[in-house]
Order: C-alpha cells, then sequence, then structure tokens
C-alpha cells in the first residue's frame, strides 16, 4: 500500500508572507497618493494580521472634500466596495 | 436613447432633509456644500451630503456605481455621533427611487482644526438607475 502524502501547514512562514507587503499594493498606494488634491496625505505601512498599505489624508479634508475617496475612484479603486 | 443620469447626492439630501432631519432632528439642515469656515452652534448644524465618485463608464451603459459620503458638523461629539448615527440607520433600509444603497460604513470622527467643530461621517456605496 502507497504511503499517504502527508501537509503540513507552515504557519510561521504563512505569516511571513501575509505581513510581507505586495508589489500591487505599493503600486496602487502611490497611485492614491498621485491623485489626493492635498499635500499632507502620505503612505502609511502597518499590519493588521497583515501587510496593510494605506493612504493617509487629514480627517478634516476627507470628512469636508472627500479627499481620499475621491483619489481612491480616480486611480480606478473601489472604496467601501468588496 | 438619451441616458440622464440621476444627481444622486442630490436626491439623498432631500429625501433624508424631507423625510428623516426635518421629522427627527427639526433645525438640522441636509446640503450638498459647506464653506470651510463655517462654525456649528448648539442650534445650527449641517449635514453634508457629497458624492465622491470619478467618472467612470456605466455599468452595462446602464447602472452607475456612486459613493456617497455623508458628514455631520456639529458642535458637539456626542450630537454628531446620535444624528450621524440615526442618518446611517435611516439610509440604510429606506427605498429611494432608482437607486439601491449597498452598504453604510461605520462611523469615522474627528474635529476641524480651525473651525472646532466635530466631524463625523460615512460613506454609502450605491447602485444608481439612470432615467432614459
Amino acid at each position: 500500500m502507497a504511503a499517504r502524502a502527508k501537509f503540513r501547514l507552515n504557519k510561521g512562514t504563512i505569516k511571513q508572507i501575509l505581513a510581507t507587503p505586495k508589489p500591487e499594493q505599493i503600486e496602487a498606494a502611490e497611485r492614491v497618493l498621485q491623485e489626493a488634491d492635498t499635500p499632507n496625505a502620505e503612505i502609511v505601512h502597518y499590519k493588521t494580521d497583515r501587510a496593510v498599505v494605506g493612504v493617509r489624508v487629514p480627517f478634516e479634508d476627507q470628512a469636508l472634500h472627500g479627499t481620499a475617496t475621491r483619489a481612491a475612484g480616480r486611480a480606478g479603486l473601489r472604496p467601501g466596495r468588496p | 436613447m438619451t441616458v440622464i443620469q440621476r444627481d444622486t447626492a442630490e436626491i439623498l439630501r432631500a429625501q433624508l432633509g424631507g423625510q428623516y432631519l426635518a421629522a427627527v432632528w427639526p433645525g438640522v439642515e441636509a446640503v450638498l456644500h459647506v464653506e470651510d469656515d463655517w462654525r456649528a452652534t448648539d442650534s445650527s448644524v449641517k449635514v453634508l451630503v457629497a458624492d465622491d465618485s470619478p467618472p467612470t463608464p456605466l455599468l452595462h451603459k446602464y447602472f452607475a456605481e456612486p459613493l456617497l459620503r455623508v458628514t455631520v458638523i456639529a458642535r458637539g461629539r456626542t450630537q454628531a455621533r446620535a444624528i450621524a448615527a440615526g442618518c446611517a440607520d435611516w439610509i440604510a433600509t429606506v427605498r429611494l427611487p432608482g437607486i439601491r444603497i449597498n452598504n453604510v460604513s461605520t462611523l469615522a470622527e474627528g474635529r476641524g482644526r480651525s473651525t472646532g467643530n466635530y466631524l463625523v461621517f460615512f460613506t454609502v456605496p450605491a447602485t444608481v438607475r439612470p432615467v432614459s
């Protein structure tokens, strides 16, 4: 009888992969940054259970003028939608 | 065929102001624009409704998918959050002609740097059927 193939999940490696920003994440954030109508926008890197690349704008700019959501839309992203 | 795109922000502003705010928060005004230096008072609160969508091709040449933003501008945090939460609940359940509300985000809050206004906003992705 042939031996059954075994699979062992390497959680450490998976965690490391998820915690590393993907080039397309960085590229998308740079596109949003270019579209933002404020000199105060910046790219931020942080981690939840995985790597996140975000664009941060002053709160007032987003609340009153939609600076981040408009920039994301112009960059071809769909903020607020899955 | 002529496709006339709906002014989604104006429709939402009119319905929100006329149906919800007038009944539950009398005196709170729904608007499409607020000056940067406008200061809220205890009796003067505004709800800003805006459409943050970029120009995009109409989905299947028929439906548009705007991203709306609703921002409550008030003098106090508690008041701003209460009005924003009420607006979000109302928008999530209301039926508007030609507009389907797909979702309502959580509330985000902060303060205006120069005015001291409390700002609470949420976003509303929607699907809109143009008038043909």
